[in-house]
Formats: structure tokens, sequence, C-alpha cells
């Protein structure tokens, strides 16, 4: 897994305390061992976010929420790859481009290409992902 | 009439011995054929039954329920812990005409182990020879799967035989099979006799 | 959900996973597979469940039951257990569609005589493995394509023909093949789960011809359309299509939709062989993957029809069945034994 410098830049504004420790310390143990401690508190959510199964907006805003909250790189990294699928669909309208791994989750956000479009994979900013949950809970709202 | 080596590979060649696979020409000895040992074994193990119950009994428990199945990939190895004996069966696949036996043993470099095996098969035979490995020596022996340790030697008769006249139990047999001596229509009758 | 119920599913692993130390493989992939699960289980034996989030300790549990399933595959797939020679046949197919050898089959044999199934837990759940190893940083080189399978059917060749329908599904799911071709079509679910079986037919046929018929025909005789199944008279006769090089619209989309998606082609990858050897009880010697494939068919057809050598010799049908069987089985055996011998022969 690569660091991206920019995702540091991404999380600040919402780093819990933590994820700020792991910016001054290179150590791969320690980190883990933060990781495991926000894993007790919050990554319940983070099962359901790129499960291919399940195609719910819910669980993609839980996902959204969740690299905010906890600043899981590793969870931002996946949903940069899922963006970029995501534009290159939007673009060509062909299915059979989309990664299989990943066909569930771009397929959903396909829908979305007013935000999806606008999104600067190298220079994701934290309002792209308010704008994609505020789009979420919109659409779950009309559902309900 | 024993045979050499020019007319076993003379059977062979003619497709009337069939050995599938054959790893290697040089099994073919002057007057054997070697043999290697197969992938799979039947290995006896005490349970509750006291013993083993050969006498036709068809309430008695079934011989194979003695024997554990166990596998090997060719070129892994086994053991045969002291006076142990397992069920193996060849690697190879031999069918034979129908005037010709073989007679099977240890090949001489492993029968200085103390590993034991005799027997005789039957003109027409098909499939895997299933045989009776023992290991009389005082300490266990470890050996590889698909290594030569049979030779066989072919012997012609002086007329063909049937090998299906008859129920074979044992016919296109592809790993070892437990006895069934009890599937003997005779000890039906000694059973009658004894019971009497 | 509480942590006291946590513990005791985790206690539970962990009398599965003492018990499976002694696994002998001979795939040195599931040995990789398996340390990575004693791994896995020694980190959540670390971990102090109290305190937890509900939806935590929801993650927690389905993190052992990963680990749960996968042993209980694991422990069937040892070398004692597992049929080898037709898991070696599925993973030849396997091998034509994904050669990045990541996937391994592994098999789980069940008392019920219809389990013939597929799940995609360990194969193509890439959530399980994202999760592992972000908060455990433990990565799986390997998944696991795991295939149920009747106990008492494991030695029958001619039932197991079903697995390479099995296989199919998986093929599909791993490259979505009837999803993207659905989404596409703007097919309703009922129709992507047809176009689902249709291809795992199709695929199976490619290898095994006909003979994928002859058990459908007899598991499923004459069902009629489900909400998830198409009529068996209708996946018989789109394989019969696609075997005699006939059109017919769905066949077409596959064909279509498949090297989009897949890179290959839907096509015969069999060469039929003569039944000759098996008349005359001996084993026959297979010269290439599709000659490999294609034993089945010849095992089926022979199963089905009359063979005058058999009869002559009063062969009863249990004994037919037998030795049907035992030389489908050393035929593959055979195969198997020479290509090894032959990667190391020196000369």
């Amino acid at each position: 897994m690569e660091y991206k410098p920019y995702l540091f830049d991404l999380f600040f504004y919402s780093l819990p305390i933590a994820y700020s420790k792991e910016r001054k310390s290179n150590n791969v143990e320690y980190f883990k061992e933060e990781l495991l401690e926000i894993y007790k508190l919050k990554i319940g959510a983070m099962y359901f976010a790129v499960n291919q199964d399940i195609q719910n907006i819910e669980t993609y805003s839980s996902f959204l929420n969740e690299i905010l909250n906890s600043g899981n790189t590793y969870y931002a990294n996946l949903f940069r790859e899922i963006i970029e699928e995501t534009q290159k669909l939007i673009t060509s309208n062909d299915y059979y481009s989309v990664s299989s791994k990943r066909f569930a989750i771009v397929k959903h956000l396909s829908q979305f290409p007013e935000i999806i479009t606008t999104i600067d994979i190298n220079n994701l900013k934290k309002e792209d992902f308010d704008r994609l949950i505020a789009c979420f809970d919109k659409h779950l709202s009309a559902a309900n | 009439m024993y045979l050499t080596k020019d007319e076993i590979l003379s059977l062979y060649e003619s497709g009337e011995l069939t050995i599938r696979p054959l790893l290697s020409q040089e099994q073919f000895g002057e007057m054997t054929l070697d043999l290697r040992l197969g992938t799979d074994f039947l290995v006896s193990f005490q349970g509750r039954e006291p013993y083993i119950d050969a006498t036709g009994d068809t309430e008695a428990r079934p011989i194979g329920s003695f024997f554990q199945e166990t596998k090997r990939l060719i070129g892994e190895t086994i053991f045969l812990h002291p006076h142990q004996t397992v069920l193996c069966s060849t690697l190879e696949y031999l069918k034979l005409p129908n005037d010709i036996f073989i007679s099977i043993s240890t090949r001489s470099s492993y029968s200085r182990l103390g590993l034991l095996i005799s027997s005789i098969v039957q003109p027409g035979y098909c499939g895997c020879l299933s045989l009776e490995l023992t290991n009389q020596n005082n300490n266990a022996i470890k050996i590889r799967v698909g290594a030569a340790i049979l030779q066989a030697r072919f012997f012609r008769l002086s007329k063909e035989t049937n090998y299906f006249n008859g129920t074979r139990k044992y016919a296109c047999q592809v790993r070892p099979v437990a006895s069934k001596a009890n599937s003997d229509k005779e000890l039906i009758i000694l059973q009658r006799i004894g019971v009497k | 959900m509480s942590p006291e119920l946590v513990t005791l599913h985790l206690s539970q692993l962990q009398k599965s996973i003492e018990k499976s130390k002694t696994n002998k493989y001979a795939d040195s992939r599931k040995r990789d597979y398996h340390d990575n699960i004693l791994k896995l289980f020694d980190e959540l034996n670390k971990i102090d469940f109290l305190g937890f989030s509900a939806d935590s300790l929801v993650l927690t549990k389905k993190i052992i039951d990963f680990c749960f399933v996968s042993v209980e595959f694991l422990d069937n797939s040892t070398l004692v257990n597992i049929p080898h020679e037709i898991v070696y046949c599925l993973e030849k197919a396997l091998n034509e569609w994904d050669d990045t050898n990541q996937y391994i089959i592994v098999t789980s044999l069940h008392n019920d005589l219809n389990c013939f199934s597929f799940n995609t837990l360990l194969s193509l759940n890439e959530t399980y493995y994202d999760i592992i190893k972000a908060v455990f940083s433990i990565s799986f080189n390997h998944r696991l394509i795991q295939i149920n399978l009747p106990k008492y059917l494991s030695q029958d060749y001619l039932a197991n023909v079903v697995l390479y329908h099995e296989l199919g599904h998986f093929v599909d799911l791993r490259y979505q093949i009837t999803e993207k071709l659905s989404t596409a079509l703007n097919l309703s679910e009922t129709e992507r789960s047809y176009y689902g079986e249709f291809f795992s037919d199709i695929f199976a046929s490619q290898y095994i011809g006909e003979a994928s018929n002859y058990y459908l025909d007899y598991i499923a005789y004459n069902d009629p359309d489900s909400l998830s199944h198409p009529s068996t008279n209708s996946r018989i006769e789109i394989v019969h299509k696609f075997l005699s090089g006939k059109s017919d619209k769905i066949l077409d989309d596959l064909k279509d939709a498949t090297p989009k998606s897949t890179g290959k082609e839907l096509r015969n990858r069999r060469n039929v062989i003569s039944d000759a050897d098996f008349r005359n009880f001996i084993p026959t010697i297979l010269n290439s993957e599709e000659e490999l494939h294609s034993i089945f068919e010849v095992g089926w057809s022979l199963w089905q029809g009359k063979i005058s050598e058999f009869e002559v010799k009063n062969i009863t049908k249990y004994e037919k069945y037998q030795i049907l069987n035992n030389l489908i089985e050393k035929s593959i055996s055979n195969y198997m034994i020479l290509e090894k011998w032959n990667s190391y022969v020196p000369y």
C-alpha cells in the first residue's frame, strides 16, 4: 500500500488524535496498534462498505464517513480507485471495461455523474466526500 | 514357461500386455518387470472389535472397517513400522494376456530391508495389483511412493484361461481393496456345517 | 451480541484451529492460506472485546466465521480427503480462464446427496480480505473456491460432471459476465439469473460435451422455469445448440459478452477420444488437456449404452458402475503422474 501525501492533507481536517500521531511516527507496529483502537470503536460500518453484494446507499454512506472520521488510508485509496473507474464508466458507458472486482459499487456510483465527474482523483477534497454523502442522504430520504 | 525380456517387451509392444503408466523402459529387466509403489494405502488399526471375522458371518463387522485409507502423492514418503502390514497397490494398472500369469515379489534391494510381498496374479487380470506389504525389520522403514520396490516374473500357460469365468472380486481396481473373503460362497456351506 | 458470545465463538474456533494444525496438503498454497488463518486467529486472540460497539462485535463475529469456513474447507481438502482427480481437472479448466494462480479449489464433503454447489465467501468477497489486511496487516495471496459435493459421490466421476457447471458460476461471478450483460441489456433479476445458469451450462459443455446434459436431466428432470433457474428442457436445448454450432439469442448474447469480460471465448475445449480402451477394461492414455476433459463424456456415453465387451463377461450393473469410475479415475491419475514425472526427468 502506497502512502499518497494528498491523503494526509485530506484527512487533516477530521483526524482523530491517533491518526495525527501516525504522521509523527512511521512505526508500523504503532500504526497497527492505533488502527486496532479505531477498529474497536467504529469499524463495524466498514464491513458493509465495499461488499459486492450490497448495493445500498446507507452502506456506501457509512463507508465514506468512516474514511473521513477514522482516516483509514487503505480505504481512502480504495475509494480513489473506485471513483476513477466510475469516471471512466460515465465517459465510455462501456460496462465491460469496468474491473469485475468493483463492478457493483462502480455501477451504483455511476448514477451520480453530476458529482463523480467533478471529483479530481489526484486532489481529493473533503468537500467531495461531503457532497457524495449529501447526495446519498437525499436519495435515502426520497426512498423513504 | 518363464518369459525373458524380449518376450515381455514383445507382449507390451503388441498391446497384449498393458502397463499404464510405464514411467521408464528401464523397468524391463532381463527376466522381470519392475513395478512401482502406488499412491493409496490401507492401514489396519485396532478398534473395539477384538478380531477380524473372516468366517463369512454376515452379522460381523465388515473387514474393510478394520482399515483406514491413506494416500500419498507420487514422490512423497510413507513409513512402515516394525512388523506392520499395509495394503498397497501398484502405481501401474496392468492387463495380462489370458495365458500369462505373474509372480510378484519385492526387489532384492527392498527385501534385504525386510520388506516382503509374495503374490500370484491370474491370467487376464486387469487392474492395479493390491498387495500386502510387510515390514519384517525391527526398524521402521521409510519408502517413497513411485519407487520400484516390486518385480514381476512372467509365466506362460499351455492354454488360455478366462479371467471372467466366475465372479471376480477385484477386477479393474485402482487402489488397494480390503479382503472380500467373506463373500466366498462356500463359506455359507461351511457355516451351516459348523452350526450343525 | 455481547462480548461474551464473541469470546465463546472464538474459543470454539480455537478448538477447530488446534485440530487443523496437523493437516497435510499437497498444494503449498493451501499451507500458506492456512498459516495466514493461524496468524489471524492469534491476532483475534489478543483483543479484549469489552468496550466494543455492537457493529464491531458483529464484524468480529463475521471474521471468526470466515476463519471457521476456511478451516472447514481446508480440513476437507487434505491429502486424504480431497477427490484429487476431479479437482485436478477443474483446476486445469480454471487455469484457462484465470492464470493468476490466485484461486485454489477446495472441497467440502456433505451427507446431502444433492449438495453440489459453490460458495463465494472465500473467493470473491474481497471485503473480508480488505478488512483483514487493513486491520491486521495480514495479506492473503490466495482465494479459496469452495465447492460442496456429496460425501458418497466424491469418487463418482459420472455425477461430478456437475462441478464443471459450478466452476462456470465462479467464472461468471469472477468476471461479472452476466452481471455486466444484464446491465447492458437492462434485464430483470430473474432474467439475469437465467443467463447465469445458461452460461454455467455452456461453460461446462465446453469441456464435457453432452455429459453436462445427462446428469442435469437426471437431477432436474423436467423442472419448469423457476425464479432462479430456467426450465431443464431449455437448458438442455441451449447446450445442444452450442455444441452443434446453432444460433440462439441467449447463446449469442453470452458468446458476445464473454470475451468482452474475460478475453476468452466460449468454444469447444475438448478432443473427443475413443472408448476402445474402456471397452477393453484399461484406462486411456490422455495426451492433452482437451483429451483429459473428454474422459467424462466417454464414461457417460458408455454408461448409457450397452457395452458388449462387458456383457459377454456377465459384468453386473454395479460392477459396470465401479469399473467405469475406476477407469476414469485411473486415466486422470496417470495423466497427473506422467505430467509430474516428465517435468522432472532430466532427459
